[in-house]
C-alpha cells in the first residue's frame, strides 16, 4: 500500500509539471475567455450556449491531457527503462501499474476540478450579466457533467493502461485509446440507429449483431455524457445517475486489472 | 568543377517547373471532381450526430450560428436567396435540430426564415415539431405551428390542434385557447371547442378571463343548439333552413338562442351555423 502511494505521488507531480498541462491551461484560459463573447452571438439560448462551450472545452482539453499525458507517463518509464529501477526495489507489478493509475487519476481530478472551476466562472459571468429570458443556469447539473466527464477521463487512463501493458509502442498505445474512445462515444447511437431502423436503409443482420457485440465489449462514454441535460436543465432520474457511475467505475476496474494481470507476465527487454 | 555548381541550379529549376506543369495538370484533373463535390447532397442530420461524438451541443451552436450569419449577412446586403438556398437553410437548422432538439434557436429563426421569407411553411412546421416533442415545456412552438397551420396552410383542424397543444403548456397565454376555440368551431367542431373552453375556465382565476370564456362558452352552445336543430331538419325535410328562424316554425325549436356578444346567427348554404359577431363584441 505504501509503495502504491509513493508511486502515485511521483506520478502526480510528474504529470503536473509537465509543459503540455502548462499550455492546455493556457489554451483553455483563452477558450473560457471567449465564452461570454460568443455566447452573446445567440439570440435566445444564451446561457445554453455558455454551457456548452464551458463544458465543451474542459471535456476536450481534459481528453487532450489524458491521452498525451497519460500515454506518455506511462510510456516514459518503459522506453527509458527507468522501471527496471522501480521493479528491483521490492515493488509489485501490480503495485506499480496501481500507484501509476491512482497518480493519473488525482492529476486528472485535479485538471477536472481546475477546469471546472473556470468553466464555472465563465457561465457564472454570462448568467450574472443576462436576465432569465436567455436561459437559467442549473448548477447541480452542471456539477454533474463535470463529475461524469472526470469520470469518462479516468475510464479512459485505465484503457491506456489495459493497452500499454502488451503495445510496446506509445504511439500504438495512444492510438487504440482513441479508437476506443471513438467508437465509445458512438456506439450507442449507432445501435439506436440501426435498432431503430434507420429509413430506407438495409441494415445487413450480421452488422447489426457487430454493432451490438462492440456495444458490449467498448465502453459506452455516452452513458457519461450529460452536458446536454447540464445546459437544458432536463430532468435526470437518480438511477440513470447511479448506473452511470457504477457502471464507469466496473469499466474502469476491469480495464485496471486486466492491465495489472497481464503486466505481471509480460517480459522486458 | 564548373558543371558541378551548375548542376544543382539546373537539377531545382527543371524541378521547379516540372511541379508548376503538373500542377497545372492536377488542377485540370480535378475540375471534374471539385465540381462533383459541389453537388453532393447535404449530409443527412443523423450522420451529424454520429460524427460530433459528444460534442453534439457546440456542433449545433457552430452550425446555427453558421447559418445565423449567413442569412443575417444576405439580409444586411440586401441580396435576395434563391429557392436552393433556402433549402440549404432548412437542412443546417434541421441538423442543428438535429443535434440538440432542445435547442431553441433553430425554431425561432426557422419559422420567421422558413415560414414567413421563404414560403416554405411545411417544411418549417416539419422543423418546429422536433421542438414541439423535445421542447415540452415551451407554447411558443405549437403556437407557431397552428399559426403556420392556420395562416399559410389553411388546414383549420389542424391549427386548433396545434393551438390546443400550446394554450395546455405552462405559461402560454389564455387568449391561445380562444384561439384554438375559435378555429375549432370554424371547422365544424363546435363541441370540441365548448369543452376545451370548459377545461380552460376550470383552470382559469383571473376574473375576467373567466368572464370572456364564459361569454365565448355561451355563444358556441348557441351555434351547437342550432347546428343539431338543422341536422334535425335536414333529416325531416332533406333541404337546409334559410335563415333560424325556420328552425322555430318547423317546431325544431322553441326560441332561437341570444348571442351573448350581440351578433345574429346564420345559416350558411351548405349548413353552418355561424354568427355576425365572429365571437367578437359587436360594437353598438
Amino acid at each position: 500500500m505504501r509503495n502504491i502511494g509513493a508511486i502515485a505521488k511521483i506520478t502526480f507531480w510528474e504529470g503536473l509539471r509537465s509543459r503540455l498541462f502548462f499550455a492546455l491551461f493556457v489554451i483553455a484560459l483563452l477558450a473560457f475567455s471567449g465564452t461570454y463573447t460568443l455566447s452573446y452571438l445567440f439570440p435566445r439560448d444564451v446561457i445554453k450556449v455558455a454551457v456548452d462551450l464551458s463544458l465543451g472545452t474542459t471535456s476536450l482539453i481534459g481528453l487532450i491531457l489524458t491521452l498525451f499525458l497519460g500515454t506518455q507517463l506511462l510510456a516514459k518509464d518503459l522506453e527509458k527503462r527507468t522501471i527496471h529501477m522501480v521493479l528491483a526495489k521490492a515493488v509489485s507489478r501490480s503495485e506499480y501499474v496501481l500507484g501509476k493509475f491512482t497518480g493519473l487519476s488525482l492529476m486528472i481530478i485535479c485538471s477536472v476540478v481546475l477546469l471546472g472551476g473556470f468553466a464555472a466562472l465563465a457561465t457564472w459571468t454570462v448568467d450574472r450579466l443576462t436576465s432569465d429570458a436567455y436561459g437559467v443556469m442549473h448548477w447541480p447539473l452542471f456539477v454533474l457533467s463535470l463529475s461524469t466527464i472526470m469520470l469518462m477521463l479516468i475510464l479512459l487512463v485505465s484503457i491506456i493502461f489495459f493497452f500499454s501493458s502488451f503495445v510496446s509502442s506509445t504511439f500504438l498505445a495512444l492510438g487504440l485509446t482513441s479508437v476506443v474512445y471513438l467508437i465509445g462515444q458512438s456506439v450507442e447511437e449507432l445501435k439506436e440507429f440501426l435498432t431503430q431502423g434507420a429509413e430506407g436503409l438495409a441494415v445487413s443482420p450480421v452488422f447489426l449483431k457487430v454493432v451490438t457485440v462492440a456495444y458490449y465489449i467498448f465502453p459506452n462514454l455516452a452513458a457519461l455524457d450529460f452536458k446536454t441535460q447540464a445546459a437544458h436543465g432536463l430532468v435526470v432520474s437518480p438511477s440513470t445517475i447511479i448506473y452511470a457511475v457504477l457502471y464507469a467505475m466496473l469499466y474502469t476496474a476491469i480495464m485496471i486489472s486486466a492491465a495489472a494481470w497481464i503486466f505481471q507476465r509480460r517480459e522486458f527487454p | 568543377m564548373m558543371s558541378r555548381t551548375l548542376l544543382f541550379p539546373i537539377v531545382f529549376g527543371f524541378l521547379v517547373i516540372g511541379e508548376c506543369f503538373v500542377l497545372g495538370r492536377v488542377q485540370v484533373s480535378r475540375q471534374g471532381l471539385l465540381k462533383e463535390s459541389a453537388e453532393i447532397q447535404p449530409l443527412p442530420a443523423g450522420v451529424f450526430k454520429l460524427i460530433a461524438l459528444d460534442y453534439r451541443d457546440v456542433v449545433a451552436d457552430f452550425v446555427f450560428s453558421r447559418v445565423l450569419s449567413f442569412y443575417g449577412g444576405k439580409l444586411n446586403r440586401r441580396e435576395s436567396i434563391d429557392e436552393e438556398t433556402y433549402r440549404v437553410i432548412y437542412n443546417r437548422l434541421d441538423i442543428a435540430s438535429e443535434l440538440d432538439p432542445h435547442f431553441v434557436d433553430p425554431y425561432f429563426l426557422g419559422e420567421a426564415v422558413l415560414a414567413w421569407a421563404a414560403g416554405m411553411p411545411t417544411e418549417a412546421n416539419a422543423l418546429l415539431d422536433r421542438g414541439r416533442r423535445a421542447r415540452t415545456d415551451d407554447w411558443n412552438i405549437p403556437f407557431f405551428m397552428g399559426f403556420n397551420a392556420f395562416y399559410f396552410l389553411h388546414d383549420n383542424v389542424r391549427a386548433a390542434e396545434y393551438l390546443m397543444e400550446s394554450s395546455h403548456r405552462p405559461a402560454s397565454s389564455p387568449l391561445v385557447g380562444l384561439l384554438a376555440a375559435r378555429l375549432a368551431s370554424k371547422s365544424g367542431e363546435t363541441e370540441t371547442a365548448i369543452g376545451f373552453l370548459e377545461q380552460m375556465l376550470t383552470q382559469t382565476e383571473d376574473q375576467s378571463t373567466r368572464e370572456g370564456l364564459q361569454r365565448r362558452i355561451g355563444a358556441l352552445r348557441g351555434v351547437a343548439i342550432l347546428e343539431q336543430a338543422v341536422k334535425d331538419y335536414r333529416a325531416q325535410f332533406g333541404r337546409v333552413p334559410s335563415v333560424p328562424e325556420d328552425l322555430v316554425r318547423a317546431g325544431m325549436l322553441h326560441e332561437i338562442p341570444p348571442d351573448p356578444y350581440g351578433g345574429t346567427f346564420y345559416i350558411t348554404p351548405e349548413g353552418r351555423v355561424w354568427t355576425t359577431s365572429d365571437l367578437r363584441p359587436v360594437k353598438s
